[in-house]
């Protein structure tokens, strides 16, 4: 249970505060509603490349970090296809000092050609050191455009290829930033060590007077009902060789979104878990596998990832996950199979928010996605699941019409 | 009008209190360390002994012990153990290091008595199922092939092994061949040496009912205990190569993973806090010097970082990066100018002072979860030493000089002479 109260600025920035007087230390979370999905299809990669460019001073401030640093914060952010969220936290006697940077870069940033160059550089690194020198680590690259053909989840969040990287100008920044980075696109969420006085009066004298952009409505097109199954296949130096299995579900808003979660972790969540009882104890086909769910706010994926053992064929492991999904539609699931999903998926929740800095974090994910007050319903909505919705999901979700599949194979 | 040129007053801190575990001595020898605390209903259990692969009589068999732990029981096979956490909505984590190994299980707080009632019997009465074993060697191998498919993984075993030696505890590691040799008789053995009647650490945070921890106390002190002292013969001198220099062409590679380093200390040597400051400048946190110049000012990588890796007994100092190959040698260049430049100017003191108070804010918001003060326990025991070390390390945060740091730099940050990995090509 996450305790919170909320305000609004005349400029739209909405304002979130959790209070918690047993820390001396406060978090603080900007999450901006902009993210892959608001990409050009020619410039894809720039949400994230943004997000590195937030760090390289702004109007008044020259650098980001050293002043955070001075007063014995930490930070760091993430962007995703849905939002690209900067979290920070200090003592909560400092806490000053982070409205005073985050409201600066809300208002302005110091934009340079050298700057972006730099880090255009750094983020082709990344891209390199994650998702092309790793094993594997292009099948998401692969995946999303397999999976989606209309909506802009078809490409991954670091981007289409670092070409796209290297082709972005000054000017797609300056414009990125003032469509996306106003206060009323934004979620500001203060916690920890502090009362609502004190955060109405440093988010007004901060914040108050940064100008609202235009509210236009991008219109994301929607993903239509895929109606037959898609595959793709790699061949690459891999040790072994791996199935990935990834369905359409529902999006993270609706209550449907945990019919998905709960059956994916049904299928393939724990070691007690039904695809891993059947493909790495029963057949010992596989070494490992796993389903879980992509956690997109628009329409998302349920995604099962099958690890073969050598020499073993991945048709043949297709057609156990088959099997195994085929009982999922004939039977309903046992209570006490269904309680013990519910009873991991609660538990991990209260895990979840142990540490401020993830309560904020938690607080600004559900802000920013429309719905505060799902942060404190998830559980209830969890545990009020039967075997027979999970049933009707199953029958729903996994199907072949609806399934893309990578085959990740060995030269 | 409000001047954002200016930056807001800010307060240093100076001092910190950190909550301390209790320890609680049975007769047994077994020892209790506990810290009821926490808003959430959530508790984290762990238990360690000193069985790493320090210990091992066979290479490689501690970490087939612990993984076999969980594998199976005289009343549980591995698959109703699952079931048993999943079903309480817990978590386990079977870990195993040079020095230790360890048995964590996370849970609700209603389900300690349940949980306490698996540990004892994972740690009494494991039945190392043949089958079992035969899926976790087949598991590390597929494991192995894959990290042997990263530079980054090549070139951190490959500097273990320049430093402390190949065969050196510290530097020991699964290959293929030790994986296909493990047998059963080899992991009960090793139990039964270093895990079975042997003393150990019982560490329990979070919140919890007091009676709860009151009977597992009862019920421990009745544990049988019969210590042989194997840490007493422990051979861990090091043979570091002679030739510092190792290059593993990897053309086919984007990139270079480079490792930059030498044998240090443990945490207990009279430097070690000097050395945790200096370190921080160079290359410790996200401001430091290497990042600012690699990263930021460069572009040659997406991180670069200088860690102090404390061992028990032992210890050394490790520079990290994985960079676009083309600018493998500038890499290493820049590495070299900004250790020369701590050893020939002084530091600032606003440089100082930022790396100072972002040490301690960092201390302090690693003080906030009963898990955090579990390691923080962790970071102090298991070297042998108190929690006075983190009086020490305040008080050398705020005193050490720009004179002492450059003087530690010219003694300890001779770049020249490290031992260097580069797995890609230089």
């Amino acid at each position: 249970m996450i305790d919170y109260e909320h305000f609004t600025l005349a400029n739209g920035l909405q304002v979130f505060i959790h209070a918690d007087p047993t820390t001396p230390m406060a978090a603080m979370n900007v999450a901006y509603r902009v993210g892959s999905k608001n990409e050009d299809e020619e410039k894809t990669g720039f949400a994230h490349l943004f997000e590195h460019l937030m760090f390289r001073g702004s109007r008044h401030i020259a650098n980001y970090d050293r002043p955070l640093q001075t007063v014995g914060g930490e930070n760091n952010a993430y962007t995703s296809a849905d939002l690209t969220n900067y979290h920070l936290s200090l003592p909560a006697a400092n806490l000053e000092t982070a409205f005073w940077l985050e409201s600066d870069r809300m208002l302005a940033l110091d934009f340079q050609e050298e700057k972006l160059e730099a880090e255009k550089r750094v983020v082709i690194e990344e891209f390199k050191q994650n998702y092309l020198n790793q094993p594997y680590g292009d099948a998401w690259l692969r995946l999303h455009p397999l999976a989606y053909k209309v909506h802009p989840y078809r490409w991954a969040t670091i981007g289409k290829d670092p070409s796209h990287i290297a082709r972005a100008t000054l000017a797609d920044v300056e414009d990125f930033f003032f469509r996306y980075y106003r206060p009323n696109n934004a979620s500001l969420v203060v916690a920890g060590n502090l009362s609502r006085v004190q955060v109405e009066d440093l988010a007004q004298k901060w914040f108050g007077d940064i100008p609202a952009g235009a509210s236009e409505k991008q219109d994301i097109p929607s993903e239509p009902p895929q109606t037959e199954a898609r595959i793709d296949e790699v061949r690459a130096d891999v040790p072994m060789e791996v199935l990935y299995m990834a369905f359409h579900m529902a999006g993270r808003a609706e209550t449907a979104y945990y019919l998905g979660d709960l059956l994916s972790d049904v299928l393939g969540r724990e070691r007690s878990s039904r695809l891993y009882r059947r493909l790495v104890k029963d057949t010992q086909l596989c070494a490992a596998v796993k389903a879980y769910v992509s956690g997109a706010a628009d329409p998302g994926l349920l995604v099962i990832q099958a690890y073969a053992h050598v020499g073993q064929d991945l048709l043949a492991i297709e057609q156990e996950i088959w099997q195994v999904i085929e009982d999922l539609k004939q039977q309903p699931v046992a209570e006490n199979e269904l309680k013990k999903v519910q009873n991991k998926a609660e538990s991990t929740v209260l895990f979840n928010e142990v540490e401020l800095l993830n309560r904020s974090t938690r607080l600004a994910y559900f802000a920013s996605l429309g719905q505060p007050r799902l942060i404190n319903q998830e559980t209830h909505l969890i545990q009020a699941i039967t075997p027979q919705q999970l049933q009707n999901t199953a029958r729903e979700i996994l199907r072949e019409e609806n399934v893309s599949k990578l085959y990740y194979r060995k030269k | 009008m409000l001047n954002r040129n200016q930056a807001p007053p800010y307060q240093t801190m100076r001092h910190l209190q950190i909550p301390r575990l209790q320890t609680h001595t049975l007769s047994n020898d077994i020892k209790v360390h506990t810290l009821n605390t926490g808003v959430q209903e959530v508790f984290k259990m762990e238990v360690v002994f000193g069985a790493g692969s320090c210990y091992e009589s066979v290479p490689g068999i501690s970490y087939f012990t612990v993984k076999m732990l969980a594998e199976g029981t005289h009343y549980r096979s591995a698959l109703q153990i699952n079931e048993y956490i999943d079903g309480l909505g817990g978590f386990s984590e079977f870990n195993h290091g040079t020095e230790r190994i360890s048995v964590a299980l996370f849970g609700l707080s209603r389900h300690l008595p349940a949980f306490f009632e698996l540990l004892r019997e994972i740690l009494l009465e494991p039945s190392f199922p043949e089958q079992e074993l035969v899926q976790i060697k087949k598991l590390a191998q597929q494991n192995l092939a894959i990290n042997l498919e990263k530079n980054a993984f090549l070139a951190s075993k490959k500097f273990r092994e320049l430093i402390f030696g190949e065969n050196h505890p510290y530097a020991r590691h699964l290959s293929q061949p030790l994986i296909d040799q493990t047998q059963r008789a080899n992991i009960a053995q090793h139990y039964n040496t270093h895990i079975f009647q042997q003393p150990f650490d019982l560490i329990l945070v979070g919140s919890f009912a007091e009676n709860d921890l009151r009977q597992i106390l009862l019920q421990l002190e009745q544990w049988p205990i019969a210590k042989n002292d194997a840490a007493a013969s422990l051979d861990l001198a090091s043979q570091p190569s002679a030739e510092k220099n190792f290059l593993l062409s990897r053309p086919d590679k984007l990139q270079s993973s480079l490792r930059l380093g030498c044998p240090l200390f443990s945490k207990s040597h009279p430097d070690y806090l000097g050395l945790s400051l200096l370190n921080e400048i160079f290359g410790g946190y996200y401001g430091s010097r290497l990042m600012k110049n690699i990263r930021e000012q460069k572009g040659y990588t997406y991180g670069i970082y200088a860690n102090l890796a404390a061992l028990r007994r032992g210890g050394y100092w490790i520079i990290g990066t994985d960079v676009k190959k083309e600018f493998t040698a500038q890499t290493l260049q820049e590495i070299h100018y900004e250790a020369r430049k701590l050893r020939d100017e002084k530091i600032g003191q606003d440089e100082l002072q930022t790396v100072r108070n972002y040490m301690m804010g960092s201390l302090a918001g690693s003080l906030n979860t009963p898990f955090e003060l579990a390691e923080i326990f962790k970071s102090v025991y298991f070297h042998d030493l108190g929690y006075e070390f983190y009086d020490h390390y305040i008080e050398a945060i705020h005193q050490l000089s720009p004179a002492q740091l450059q003087a530690i730099a010219q003694e300890y940050l001779l770049s020249e002479d490290f031992w260097e990995v580069v797995v890609g090509e230089k």
